[in-house]
């Protein structure tokens, strides 16, 4: 389970989230939507304990992450898996090094049983093995959020998958491709997911829980007929004219 | 008022910047001694520092050494003191030259190529990928750097110390004709403990600076690919201030305290 209990968080003077609270039950998914810039990713981070609140507390399962020493912090992100926006893949190393690289820095195995964990996980993803030896720079944007997705599966057999704005940038067939395997990962994996994206036709796609953060705020917690009937101007500023196609929206299936 | 107020607001980033690269710096050092360590990591940062260098290292010291020689001679005969020219030679490359050359051109380099490969690394977010996998970035990163510097900056000192005085020997011999029994035996006389330590001691405190300010700058860039040019700047002007104010302090230690031995 992960709990926001009042959260606050501030750069200098700038206040980036504003008493930010939330519960996820553990297995459930929840799509954090909002504009651009407005703290979104910024829980991503918290939740990894790549930033420290200003105040509050951010418990995952049962533990307050705020403050912990690094090592505990460490043992905590390896529940985790993230896909950051990009992919955030390491621009030196080839794919294949890439989604094998949390098994050669952690664990004990041979090379060549790294090498057939990775194409494993590369089959999953839908990449195949011709481009094992490339290097990120040669991938589109789809095939290197694939990848990254491929990398945070196999670095952690996570509990908790994050994702920040995993299908921004892409042609709606990558996009469609990328949402139906977070899809397909929620319902085999079971694994609690946070997908952060602005893609409000997107979200809807994806699951029916939802929290929109306006300005560092929750404007909105719940699900997603309450989210088409609240009155909230922020809500309604935002939905725009999605708010009545929301009921004709359906999640994708992984094909 | 406005004036005094820039100058406050100068002093107040300094002490903070200052406050900063310390406490990072300690990071650093603490990360070098612990587990995991990366030997692969730390043979190329060796290679890529040392190797990579070795060229501009040559240059510049065959070229400081045979103006240097060139310039001391025509001076000397004029006194008739030409057949100390291997002894100024000798302590002015060893104690001074041979270590602040090497200093800044592998400042200009190297700390340029940290900076912005770490830097560029922070603004694709590799870092925070780094650490969300449970890996501390400092060590993975910053700690085969440092250590290449520590390595491979003694080295390439002591290479352009050797060419400085190579340089100055064919100018001597074949320029200024003084014979190369004379030059060599004069060189020889001031290959002392103090000398040599002092050529030693400077290099490795300068790759220490230059392995802080580097790794400091890149993993503290923000603002994009603007954001890394500055820093990479910041690092390389930094840096070299640095190395400027430590040579003198190291020699006005040294002088203070060990005179006896040079």
């Amino acid at each position: 389970m992960i709990e926001f209990r009042d959260v606050n968080y501030a750069i200098g003077d700038k206040q980036i989230l504003k008493h930010v609270s939330f519960r996820i039950p553990a297995g459930e998914p929840r799509i954090i939507v909002g504009h651009s810039g407005s703290g979104k990713s910024t829980i991503l981070r918290l939740i990894l304990g790549l930033a420290c609140p200003t105040s509050g507390e951010i418990i995952i399962d049962g533990q307050n992450i705020c403050g912990l020493e690094e090592k505990r912090l460490r043992e905590i992100r390896r529940q985790i898996g993230m896909v950051f926006q990009d992919g955030a893949l390491f621009d030196s190393m080839t794919v294949g090094e890439n989604v094998g690289y949390y098994l050669l820095e952690h664990t004990e195995m041979k090379l060549d049983e790294i090498e057939d964990n990775v194409r494993q996980m590369l089959g999953f993803v839908g990449i195949s093995d011709e481009y094992l030896d490339r290097l990120p720079d040669e991938l589109s944007g789809g095939m290197q959020r694939r990848v990254a997705i491929g990398r945070a599966l196999l670095s952690t057999n996570p509990k908790i998958m994050l994702y920040d704005e995993p299908t921004t940038g892409l042609d709606p067939q990558m996009t469609t491709n990328i949402i139906s395997l977070i899809n397909r990962l929620m319902e085999h994996r079971h694994v609690t997911s946070i997908i952060v994206t602005h893609q409000i036709a997107d979200a809807f796609k994806i699951g029916d829980r939802f929290i929109f953060i306006d300005a560092g705020e929750v404007a909105f917690d719940g699900d997603v007929n309450g989210l088409r009937d609240s009155k909230d101007p922020r809500v309604v500023e935002f939905l725009g004219p999605f708010r009545k196609s929301i009921a004709h929206v359906h999640k994708i299936d992984f094909v | 008022m406005i004036f005094i107020q820039i100058i406050v607001g100068w002093i107040k980033r300094f002490a903070y910047e200052s406050q900063q690269l310390f406490f990072f710096s300690l990071k650093m050092l603490r990360s070098m001694a612990g587990r995991p360590i990366y030997p692969a990591e730390t043979f190329e940062q060796m290679y890529l520092i040392g190797v990579g260098s070795l060229f501009l290292i040559v240059l510049t010291g065959l070229s400081a050494g045979q103006g240097m020689t060139l310039q001391f001679s025509n001076e000397l005969a004029e006194f008739g003191s030409k057949n100390y020219l291997g002894r100024i030679m000798a302590i002015a490359i060893l104690r001074e030259l041979g270590p602040i050359l090497t200093g800044l051109m592998v400042a200009a380099r190297v700390a340029a190529g940290i900076t912005a490969e770490i830097g560029a690394m922070k603004s694709s977010n590799q870092i925070d990928a780094l650490t969300a996998f449970g890996i501390d970035p400092i060590r993975k990163l910053a700690a085969p750097r440092l250590i290449g510097l520590i390595v491979m900056l003694p080295v390439l000192t002591i290479i352009c110390d050797i060419i400085a005085i190579i340089g100055g020997w064919i100018i001597a011999v074949f320029i200024s004709h003084i014979t190369s029994t004379t030059y060599i035996t004069a060189v020889k006389n001031r290959l002392v403990f103090g000398n040599l330590f002092i050529g030693i001691v400077k290099p490795i405190v300068f790759s220490f600076i230059i392995g802080f300010i580097s790794c400091y700058k890149g993993f503290s860039s923000e603002g994009g690919t603007k954001g890394v040019g500055r820093a990479t700047t910041e690092s390389v002007m930094l840096s070299s201030i640095s190395i400027l104010i430590a040579n003198f302090i190291i020699t006005k230690v040294v002088y203070s305290f060990f005179r006896g031995y040079l």
